[in-house]
């Protein structure tokens, strides 16, 4: 990347493990995001949608992936960067990306013809500006980065 | 005051059906606890839902799954489900979702109420 001859931007994460437990995983992760927003002043939507995308994620690792891995890993990290906020959420399950292997519900259809599940990783395709995947050894890592006003 | 991270879910008899209000947030933890809300009502012959959501602050795709189901099932029984209350991030998730296309969703509890 090109040298701006502006400062250094100030780059602070917090990286948290959460437990392999749907109840104690998605409390640890909602504090996690209210204090890292409050301290990081990440405002307006972004807290709520940051929540919602991460809890998709973790809920189908904790539900899907991890019950078959002996010594599970769940870790979440969160870094504030210029004018946003990126989210590493990693898990040692069997190798998935939920952005080619997970359905795509149709939004338009009506009432009795909607699918039940499928909302989860839509949502975050929604939400975040860029969301991404990657195996790296036995760790599913994805990357999902959303833009802050400030 | 309920705690707002857990979930409560409070429901009022009124001559048009039941209405219920949840409080707190709805996620993959406790959704089910909703949906046992819901299923008592319609095992005790109710078919006309009213969702008021001012006390809600969050909800997943889990608790929109019971919500869908929900519509559905008083639907089939002759009745329906109406919503109400909506915050500004509740609302976001139901458009974004397409729910507020497929869900009857009214600006105050008196419209709602209006509505069935």
């Amino acid at each position: 990347m090109l040298d701006t001859g502006k400062p250094a931007s100030i780059e602070t994460s917090v990286d948290v493990c959460l437990a392999p437990e749907l109840t104690q995983a998605l409390g640890a992760l909602a504090e996690t995001i209210e204090q890292f927003a409050a301290s990081h002043s990440i405002e307006g939507e972004i807290p709520f949608r940051l929540n919602l995308v991460l809890d998709e994620l973790v809920t189908n690792s904790v539900n899907y992936a991890l019950p078959e891995v002996a010594e599970p890993l769940l870790r979440v990290r969160l870094t504030r960067t210029p004018h946003g906020v990126t989210a590493q959420l990693e898990d040692n399950g069997a190798a998935f990306d939920p952005f080619q292997d997970a359905p795509k519900p149709d939004t338009s259809q009506e009432l009795d013809e909607r699918p039940i599940g499928g909302l989860g990783v839509f949502f975050v395709t929604q939400f975040a500006d860029s969301a991404s995947y990657e195996r790296e050894g036995d760790v599913n890592r994805i990357t999902l980065r959303m833009k802050t006003e400030n | 005051m309920s705690d707002q991270t857990q979930l409560s879910v409070e429901t009022e008899q009124h001559d048009k059906g039941v209405i219920l209000c949840p409080s707190g947030r709805v996620d993959g933890t406790n959704a089910g606890t909703l949906e046992g809300v819901i299923r008592d009502q319609l095992e005790g012959g109710q078919s006309v839902l009213v969702f008021d959501f001012s006390g809600l602050n969050y909800i997943s795709s889990a608790g929109l799954r019971v919500l869908l189901v929900a519509a559905r099932d008083t639907q089939s029984r002759g009745g329906k489900s109406v919503f109400c209350g909506l915050s500004k991030q509740i609302a976001e998730v139901f458009a974004v979702s397409g729910f507020d296309k497929i869900l009857a969703v009214h600006s105050s509890r008196d419209e709602a109420l209006g509505a069935i």
